[in-house]
């Protein structure tokens, strides 16, 4: 077990390439700040299996029903691997972090806090969201100071490349398709564009401890900036409009330039106020509660 | 690839056995993301995949348009059974269908085995092999959680005193049957397969100590033919997005 004498010595440590492991005795502000960070996106990762959950039924072929599933489980499976490097931190065990997620005591990603209303949305969501996930979470793989979190990254990361990539070639097929088609993803990329933009985080503060600390390698304002420089283009390539009046490339630049982002729908979910968030969670806690005989009876987490 | 070669009667044999394995698939899918715990998330996932490849396999050694055919049919023209058509949505119900299908399925995998049909035999030698994982994965977390509350005793003994005489309907014989039987397409009839089940069946409720009031009964003839309560509703469920633009890619 590694030790350090004082914050300093371990910012040394840190600006040098260190990398910190679970059972290093971290200073307590770097422990409960990345597990804080970990937790989060452990339940941002569930969550949005949630949300994707919801239209699997109704995939129109055997094949993408399969692929859909293959997607979700995949999320599933990155919450599993998160909650376990989480649980590792000792700060809160597995059942303490679902239990405070299901009780509306800890936060998921703002775009999870929506309802997926139709097979479009499903597409929006591989397109979008996760292509905005996958370059926040490239982002965080890059520098990682954390050990167990960087390793399990490096799978999300290579997973969340193919769900981005089979979001594009869903949306190609809608674009490429019928009028039918094309109407309802335009209607879903007016629900999701701006969650998926907001989706980065307000501006990083000057004094962000996780780019501090290298858990971040980016500031917020310039992932979001680079994320809307490369699918402003390519949904207009599609023949699609973004749904932001003031959106204009800027003469010098060439830049792609939004509105001013409206941060109230973001701070919405933060108290779980976002449009679908009352019904996930009660779905949630209404499965987790009609399965504890079954935990309890083999002595399982949740 | 489709099979021109085999009759009508083996095809109506193989359609039965297919539209099974996309009614388990497509019920095991739905508890991505609810099931009790992450691990069983991820394990009922992937058996839910397995019976959709297993239904994709055989649907294409009939037809060339495979989902065009395992969704747009009318509902009177799949030949699942009543026991693989019911939604379950609690969860004892749900692992105790897993464990009586794949008893069941395994029976019916091995009898492909050394079909007439090669394309057939290779895709049970395939099937099997997913199937020995199912049947490990559902006798392990029964005979686990059967002993392990008396609470999840009297959940499950109930729901096996409910689904076993409904599991019965997995051998409920198609009119093709003769003709598959004839040809070498498979090796065992339905009540031969009934009578192999049964005995598998009990060979479990001994191990784990159960006693259940329960006889097993010739299946209903007619199960393959006609659709459960709810089928329509289902169908409709499956159809809901191609319903937008039936004519188009998706």
């Amino acid at each position: 077990m590694r030790t350090w004498a004082d914050l300093d010595e371990f910012q040394a440590f840190l600006d040098d390439g260190g990398m910190v492991e679970a059972d290093d005795d971290m200073p307590e502000e770097y422990r409960h700040e990345v597990f804080r960070f970990i937790e989060f996106h452990a339940n941002s990762e569930l969550m949005g299996g949630l949300t994707e959950r919801d239209w699997i039924p109704h995939s129109p072929g055997l094949r993408l029903k399969q692929i859909f599933l293959a997607k979700t489980q995949d999320e599933i499976g990155h919450a599993h691997l998160l909650f376990m490097v989480a649980a590792d931190m000792g700060v809160k065990t597995r059942d303490e972090m679902m239990n405070d997620l299901l009780a509306g005591k800890t936060r998921f990603h703002n775009v999870f806090h929506y309802r997926a209303e139709t097979w479009a949305d499903q597409i929006a969501i591989a397109f979008l969201v996760d292509a905005a996930a996958f370059a926040s979470q490239r982002a965080v793989f890059a520098k990682c100071t954390y050990g167990p979190y960087k390793r399990i990254l490096r799978r999300i990361v290579g997973e969340e490349g193919f769900h981005m990539r089979h979001g594009e070639e869903m949306l190609l097929k809608m674009a490429s398709g019928s009028q039918v088609q094309r109407d309802l993803f335009q209607a879903a990329l007016e629900r999701w564009w701006w969650p998926a933009v907001q989706l980065f985080g307000p501006d990083s503060p000057p004094d962000d401890p996780l780019l501090k600390w290298y858990i971040k390698s980016e500031r917020n304002e310039v992932l979001r900036h680079a994320y809307v420089q490369k699918y402003v283009p390519l949904l207009h390539g599609y023949g699609f409009t973004v749904p932001d009046d003031g959106l204009h490339q800027d003469p010098d630049t060439g830049e792609w330039m939004m509105s001013e982002i409206d941060w109230a729908p973001l701070k919405a979910t933060f108290s779980n106020a976002g449009p679908d968030s009352a019904r996930r969670l009660a779905n949630a806690v209404r499965n987790h509660a009609e399965s504890a005989w079954f935990r309890e009876s083999i002595g399982v987490s949740a | 690839m489709t099979l021109v070669s085999i009759d009508d009667g083996a095809r109506e044999y193989l359609l039965a056995l297919a539209d099974d394995e996309h009614m388990m698939g497509s019920h095991l899918a739905w508890w991505i993301g609810i099931a009790p715990f992450l691990e069983e998330d991820l394990s009922l996932c992937s058996i839910a995949q397995d019976e959709l490849g297993h239904a994709i396999a055989v649907y294409e050694l009939l037809v060339d348009d495979v989902d065009h055919f395992a969704l747009r049919r009318q509902p009177s023209e799949y030949r699942s059974c009543s026991f693989v058509e019911m939604a379950l949505p609690q969860w004892e119900d749900t692992l105790i269908r897993h464990w009586l299908y794949d008893v069941g399925e395994q029976i019916r995998w091995n009898a492909l085995v050394d079909s007439s049909v090669p394309e057939l035999s290779s895709i049970a030698q395939r099937a099997l092999a997913e199937e020995s994982f199912h049947r490990s994965h559902s006798t392990l977390l029964l005979r686990r959680s059967l002993s392990g509350s008396e609470e999840a005793r009297q959940r499950l003994v109930s729901s096996m005193e409910s689904l076993l005489p409904q599991s019965m309907t997995m051998w409920s014989p198609v009119t093709g049957e003769v003709a598959a039987l004839a040809g070498g397409v498979t090796s065992l009839s339905s009540s031969d397969a009934e009578t192999a089940y049964s005995e598998a069946v009990q060979a479990d409720l001994n191990e784990w100590g159960i006693s259940l009031n329960w006889a097993p009964t010739s299946a209903p003839h007619n199960d393959r033919v006609d659709r459960v309560e709810g089928f329509d509703e289902f169908h409709a469920s499956l159809n809901l997005v191609l319903d937008l633009d039936p004519d188009t890619e998706w």
